[in-house]
C-alpha cells in the first residue's frame, strides 16, 4: 500500500510530531507509516483523514500486489 | 492549528488500547528487580551463596535429597528475575500506540522463537556429542528467564535503534503443509512415549527414550506453534500473538507457585516441564481460541440457513 502523507502534511502545513500528538501516537509511528513500511490499522489511517479533513482513499491507496 | 484542539479533543476518545500491560513506570520497578536478582542468582548458583537466616525448618529430620532447614535465597533470585524481566517486558512506552504493541508482540514471537531454536540444537548436540559444558550444567535454571531476555533485547533493538522511525519485525511462520500435521504428531508420539519413560523408572533403555522424547516434543511443539493454519488472515495472526503474551504470562505465573509450593526434587521436575511448557500453553489457548471462532461461525451459518 502506498500513502502520500507527507503531500497531506505539507497541504496542512503540519509536522511530524504535531500529527503524531493530534492521533495520539509516537513521532516514529508516523515517520514508519510516512516511509511505507507499516500499514496502520483502520482507526488510525480514519483518524488521519479526519485530521485532513479527506477520505481515506486520497491518503492511502492499494497497489498492484496488495 | 487552532481548529484542531477540538479535532484533539474528539481524538482522545478513540485512543487504541493495548492489552494485557502494565504502567509505564513499571519498567523501572522491573529494573530495581531484576538487576540484584540476577545478582543474587549469579551468587548463589555459582558461589553457593545463602542470605544468612532467610528461611526456616521445614521438617523435622534431615535426608540425603531434602534438609531439615530451607533456605530461600534462591527462590528469592527466581521472583526478582522472572517478575523484574515480566515488568520490564510488558510495561507501556512511553506513548504506547498500535505499532509499538505490534512490534511488541512480534519481538516476543521472535525472543520464543530464537530460544527454543537454541535450545533444540543444543539438546541434539548434547545427546549426540555429550554435554556442553556449563550450558548442560545451567540449561534449567537458564531457561527460566532466557526467552523473555532475548525478547526485551529484540524490543529495545527494533524500538530505540534509529530515533526517526522503527524498524518492523515481521513474524515469519512456516507452510500449514506438512509442518503443522508434522508437529502434532511428532508431539503426540513423544508425550506418549515420556509418560510411559516416565512411568517405568530404572530402565535404562527407556531412561534414553525420555531424554529424547523430551528433545521431540520441543520440536514437534515448536512446528505446531510456528506453523500456519489453514485459513491464516490478519485476525488470526493478532490472536495467536495475543495468545503468545497470555502463554507467557501464564507459565511464569505457574512456574513462580510452583517455586513456593515445591522443593528439590519436586521442583527439578518442574523445572524440567518447565522447559516446554510455555509453547504448551501457548498451543492450547491457540487451539482453544481457534475452536471458539471455528463455533461461533457455524453458529452464525447455522441461522443464516434457518432465516433461509
Amino acid at each position: 500500500m502506498k500513502n502520500n502523507l507527507r503531500v497531506q502534511r505539507a497541504i496542512k502545513n503540519i509536522t511530524q510530531a504535531e500529527l503524531a500528538d493530534l492521533i495520539q501516537v509516537s513521532r516514529q509511528t508516523i515517520n514508519t507509516i510516512e516511509s511505507g513500511k507499516y500499514v496502520p490499522s483502520t482507526v488510525l489511517a480514519l483518524k488521519m483523514a479526519k485530521v485532513f479533513n479527506v477520505p481515506v482513499e486520497e491518503i492511502f491507496d492499494l497497489e498492484e500486489g496488495d | 492549528m487552532r481548529n484542531h484542539v477540538k479535532l484533539l479533543l474528539n481524538l482522545k476518545d478513540l485512543k487504541m488500547k493495548s492489552k494485557f500491560l502494565f504502567p509505564a513506570w513499571c519498567a523501572w520497578l522491573g529494573y530495581f528487580m531484576s538487576i540484584p536478582g540476577f545478582i543474587l542468582g549469579y551468587l548463589n548458583i555459582i558461589n553457593n551463596y545463602e542470605i544468612p537466616g532467610f528461611g526456616f525448618k521445614m521438617r523435622e529430620k534431615s535426608t540425603i535429597i531434602q534438609s531439615a532447614f530451607e533456605n530461600f535465597t534462591n527462590e528469592l533470585a527466581i521472583f526478582l528475575v522472572v517478575i523484574g524481566l515480566i515488568l520490564i517486558a510488558f510495561s507501556k512506552t512511553k506513548r504506547e500506540d498500535e505499532l509499538t504493541a505490534r512490534i511488541r508482540i512480534n519481538s516476543l514471537y521472535w525472543g520464543v522463537m530464537i530460544y527454543y531454536s537454541c535450545y533444540i540444537l543444543g539438546l541434539t548436540f548434547s545427546l549426540t556429542f555429550g554435554e556442553i559444558p556449563f550450558f548442560g550444567d545451567h540449561l534449567l535454571e537458564l531457561n527460566i528467564f532466557t526467552p523473555l531476555l532475548i525478547f526485551i533485547f529484540r524490543y529495545y533493538y527494533l524500538t530505540y535503534f534509529s530515533k526517526e522511525s522503527y524498524l518492523i519485525g515481521e513474524s515469519k511462520f512456516l507452510p500449514n503443509k506438512p509442518y503443522r500435521s508434522i508437529g502434532k504428531i511428532v508431539s503426540i508420539i513423544s508425550i506418549v512415549m515420556l509418560v510411559i519413560g516416565i512411568a517405568n523408572k530404572n530402565n535404562e533403555l527407556l531412561d534414553s527414550i525420555v531424554s529424547f522424547s523430551y528433545l521431540g516434543l520441543t520440536i514437534g511443539l515448536m512446528l505446531w506453534a510456528f506453523s500456519h493454519q489453514k485459513t491464516d488472515d490478519e485476525m488470526v495472526m493478532q490472536q495467536r500473538l495475543e495468545s503468545l503474551q497470555l502463554a507467557v504470562y501464564f507459565n511464569y505465573t505457574v512456574l513462580l507457585f510452583a517455586t513456593l509450593i515445591f522443593y528439590s526434587v519436586d521442583y527439578l521436575l518442574v523445572l524440567t516441564l518447565a522447559q516446554v511448557s510455555l509453547l504448551l500453553f501457548f498451543i492450547i489457548r491457540m487451539e482453544f481460541v481457534n475452536y471458539k471462532n471455528n463455533k461461533v461461525l457455524s453458529q452464525f451459518e447455522g441461522e443464516l440457513s434457518h432465516e433461509k
